[in-house]
């Protein structure tokens, strides 16, 4: 298997933690007035955030530049894609 | 601090105002061209396939080709000859040499330029003349070429666009830093995106959240291209300038390795070989080569190398002509490795997106994308937030005319393109006076429209229609491959780029924006004081 799609697959436990971060957003949820959800607090925000960005760091370890640059790119694009979801979903 | 009138005030802030808008609008185009330009070499491909695709951008069996071609090419081209893909996949030989600069003309080059298809490596065509003239000869990669060069230059003639460009670059990074300054909550707010509350509100949020979330990739390409265009523009003239008098020419020569002079006839070494050794070597592929004295003793070969799989420098290696002999690895930059060249060879991956195929492509389109729908919805912001100022009005109208005109117009170019090739004849200027009678007919519904938004749905579907009719027109009018005999030729992209502009187009004329009433709040309760805003935008 290529590395680049390694990247390509490393993205998707990042999604995950990308689309729990968004989904318990402190702010978010005021502003959309969920108020049936709990917030996540500062730590746990912390340790999601470290996690989010955790399977990347293999890539970097063992000198997989382009497959990095591919993960690291796509996380922030998804993160974009997950803001915007949400923001359309029914409450 | 200057005391000026209240009218002086204002006639400068409606300055300050415009000039900012304008650059702004110029730095759109350059960045939506580029994002387009990501896929430049699939975009060829969809516009002018060739027959049968290659495996590989050098295929097995170009060295001994070479030389059949080279025996029926003014010895005089041997000086020089360099092998390289086009966009579309064909393959470009140019033998040619170096004519010195004379009291009122400019170094050139000249030569002749053999089209080959890629699959048998048989000649489509040739043509001989100075190489500006020679490559502007063939239409096939007309489409892309336009892309790049309003993406590079504006359109602009000389240095004036690199500098053009160069500067636009540096204002993307200063709109960068200062929007990552002036927004206070960036992480705070990174996931927060209100819908269906007052207009300004949803709109300043959705300017905010994809500005944040591409910063970091926007610093890269703001940099790198920056980078790009005033190495070209100042950093060689000025190297040249200090060292060698201003002759550009003798710095690249300089800084080209040499095996030492020896003008005495020897045959070349099989250059297929020495494609597969560079293989072999650096575990890139050959992306082109360049002989250098091709049929004497100090012939010298170089071998562009992708990277290798995980890696983002493209490498380089020389061998000896006459013997096949490897001579050494090229650097980034200059004749010896170096921190500064290999950051150097950073900017070309960093910014092209090219560095690992179609994975790495996609999500820089993606990076550019979002970049582009940055600097269109904060430009948009700006001149709506101050349409009721005398003047802004007609400024808000072509920010939506470039915002939405230049897609329509590129799309244009692109039907135009497709109505008016024939084979790979050349196009001459047809796709500019294409592209600038497209400004010029969206500028007149633009502003003849009877409000932005109008205009902005109007120019869009006519976008999404424009695009809708591209696959049918690249099939039945310029003679393209269906998909079937596409697929069947290993032209995948052909059918990825028909679908991906069918999707296109049917996303530009689904879009419709909601047609409440915008409100409007003041920037003091939208900006920080998040209760305020959320009352205002309550009672919107």
């Amino acid at each position: 298997m290529s590395i680049d799609v390694v990247a390509l697959l490393l993205a998707l436990p990042s999604t995950l933690i990308l689309w729990l971060l968004a989904d318990r957003d402190p702010k978010r949820l005021r502003v959309r007035r969920l108020r049936d959800r709990a917030p996540l607090s500062t730590r746990q925000r912390k340790i999601f955030s470290v996690l989010l960005f955790s399977p990347g760091l293999p890539l970097l370890a063992l000198g997989y530049w382009s497959a990095f640059l591919i993960w690291f790119g796509l996380v922030f694009m998804l993160g974009w894609c997950v803001a915007l979801i949400l923001s359309v979903l029914p409450r | 601090m200057i005391n000026a009138s209240t009218r002086i005030t204002k006639s400068l802030l409606a300055i300050h105002g415009w000039s900012a808008v304008f650059l702004g609008l110029l730095l759109y185009a350059v960045i939506l061209t580029g994002t387009l330009a990501v896929f430049e070499h699939e975009l060829g491909v969809w516009a002018n396939p060739p027959v049968q695709a290659s495996d590989r951008p050098l295929p097995e069996g170009i060295g001994a080709r070479l030389k059949i071609l080279a025996d029926s090419v003014d010895p005089a081209y041997l000086d020089e000859v360099g092998v390289f893909p086009a966009a579309d996949g064909r393959l470009m030989a140019f033998f040619h040499t170096h004519i010195d600069a004379e009291p009122g003309r400019e170094a050139f080059e000249d030569g002749t330029l053999i089209l080959l298809e890629p699959s048998t490596l048989d000649e489509v065509d040739r043509v001989t003349g100075p190489a500006d003239e020679v490559f502007r000869h063939f239409g096939n990669n007309a489409l892309s070429n336009f892309l790049l060069d309003l993406h590079i230059r504006l359109l602009l003639p000389g240095q004036w666009g690199l500098w053009a460009t160069g500067l636009l670059g540096f204002a993307m990074l200063v709109a960068a830093v200062s929007g990552f300054v002036i927004h206070k909550h960036l992480l705070k707010d990174i996931f927060t995106l209100r819908r269906r509350r007052a207009d300004v509100l949803a709109a300043r949020d959705a300017h905010v959240i994809a500005g944040s979330w591409s910063l970091p990739f926007a610093f890269v390409l703001a940099f790198t291209g920056a980078f790009f265009s005033f190495g070209g523009a100042i950093g060689l003239p000025m190297l040249a300038a200090i060292a060698f008098g201003g002759d550009v020419e003798t710095a690249l020569e300089v800084l080209q390795p040499e095996v030492g002079e020896d003008a005495s006839p020897a045959a070349l070494a099989d250059l297929d070989g020495i494609l597969a050794s560079a293989a072999a070597r650096t575990g890139g592929e050959p992306q082109n080569v360049f002989i250098n004295h091709w049929g004497r003793a100090d012939a010298l070969v170089t071998v562009r190398m992708s990277a290798e799989e995980g890696g983002l420098l493209p490498g380089a290696v020389l061998y000896k002509g006459a013997s096949g002999e490897f001579f050494k690895t090229l650097p980034n930059l200059g004749n010896e490795p170096s921190f500064g060249g290999d950051l150097a060879g950073l900017m070309s991956p960093l910014h092209f997106g090219n560095f690992a195929g179609t994975p790495s492509k996609v999500v820089w389109f993606a990076l550019g994308f979002a970049s582009a729908y940055v600097a269109l919805t904060g430009m948009v912001l700006w001149t709506r937030r101050r349409e009721s100022e005398p003047g802004w009005e007609r400024l808000a109208r072509a920010t939506a005319w470039l915002g939405y005109g230049l897609p329509a117009s590129l799309a244009a170019v692109a039907a135009g393109y497709f109505l008016m090739i024939d084979g790979i004849a050349g196009l001459g200027n047809t796709l500019l006076f294409l592209f600038l009678g497209g400004l010029f007919l969206t500028a007149l519904l633009s502003f003849s429209a009877s409000s932005t938004d109008v205009a902005n749905r109007l120019l869009l579907r006519l976008t999404g229609a424009i695009m809708l009719v591209l696959p049918l027109l690249r099939w039945q009018v310029a003679d393209g491959p269906g998909w079937l005999t596409a697929l069947s030729s290993g032209l995948g992209w052909v059918v990825v780029m028909d679908i991906s502009m069918i999707l296109g187009a049917l996303a530009c004329l689904a879009y419709h924006r909601r047609q409440d009433a915008p409100v409007w709040v003041s920037d003091a309760s939208v900006d920080d004081d998040l209760t305020v805003a959320e009352r205002v935008a309550d009672a919107a």
